[in-house]
């Protein structure tokens, strides 16, 4: 993880760094795609306030959402596209950023 | 400093929309990126069921067990041979259908280098048997695979308590 932010330009992004998007971002991150389900469980946002969110980050183009079919029921799943890995981790890269300079 | 609201679970995120980099303390961004990482680590380090632990250590012991056997005839060897095949096809199938699959997720960055340490290690205590049984006797067989499952247990009953999220 440490890595993928060195490679990245530092850049703030508010679109990100709202709490709910900088985690669904975050767990994003780490695999090639993540159900709605799962996401809201684990940000444990209702299932209209999860839309909302990734209706923003969508928009951004930061986020893709594909329909599937797993055990006989539709799903949706959520990926990061290249535009939304290259933000997060240029957003991570401006916090890391902020935490160093205070530190200097 | 700016002081905002935390926004609850069912509030759109506008008291924080409009942040810039400027207005963002160390605080805040250390909070953020403390967020995110863990985040990353429970997307990456998905909870398994506590059951996982305890078939994985009695089928490794058990492997283990049957390497410790001695003076088999040959009818026995057989029988031993092909137990040792089916514990060792139901471990990778236990292993693929646990570890390696996480309904709700694709393709999960799984970070390679810990995964292949901990299976040097594992594999040490087999190795270890193997070399030592003739010098030693057959009973580090079971030594080792007392050892290998009390591990497994001991470093799987702690990953399950930080990784856990809640669940199971």
């Amino acid at each position: 993880m440490a890595s993928a932010d060195q490679a990245a330009e530092a850049r703030f992004d508010p679109l990100i760094h709202a709490p709910h998007r900088l985690r669904i971002c975050a767990m994003l991150s780490q695999a090639d795609g993540i159900e709605f389900a799962e996401i809201a469980e684990r940000t444990e946002l209702s299932k209209s306030a999860l839309s909302k969110h990734l209706s923003q980050l969508a928009d951004a183009g930061y986020i893709a959402e594909e329909t599937f079919v797993r055990a006989k029921r539709s799903r949706l799943m959520i990926s990061l596209t290249p535009t939304g890995r290259e933000a997060y981790a240029g957003h991570r890269q401006a916090l890391a950023q902020i935490i160093a300079e205070a530190g200097a | 400093m700016e002081t905002s609201k935390q926004p609850g679970p069912e509030e759109p995120d506008k008291t924080t929309s409009n942040k810039s980099h400027a207005s963002i303390s160390a605080d805040e961004a250390r909070a953020a990126l403390q967020q995110a990482d863990a985040e990353e680590h429970a997307t990456l380090n998905r909870p398994m069921p506590g059951w996982y632990l305890a078939a994985l250590a009695i089928i490794l012991f058990a492997i283990f067990a049957l390497n410790a056997i001695d003076g088999a005839t040959a009818w026995m060897r057989v029988v031993q041979v092909v137990a040792l095949i089916l514990l060792a096809v139901a471990i990778g199938a236990l292993v693929g259908a646990v570890s390696f699959t996480h309904p709700g997720y694709r393709n999960v960055h799984i970070k390679w280098l810990p995964a292949v340490l901990w299976g040097v290690v594992a594999a040490a205590f087999p190795v270890c048997a193997m070399i030592l049984a003739p010098l030693i006797g057959s009973w580090i067989w079971l030594l080792n695979g007392a050892l290998l499952a009390l591990l497994i247990v001991v470093v799987g009953t702690v990953y399950r308590r930080r990784f856990s999220h809640g669940k199971r």
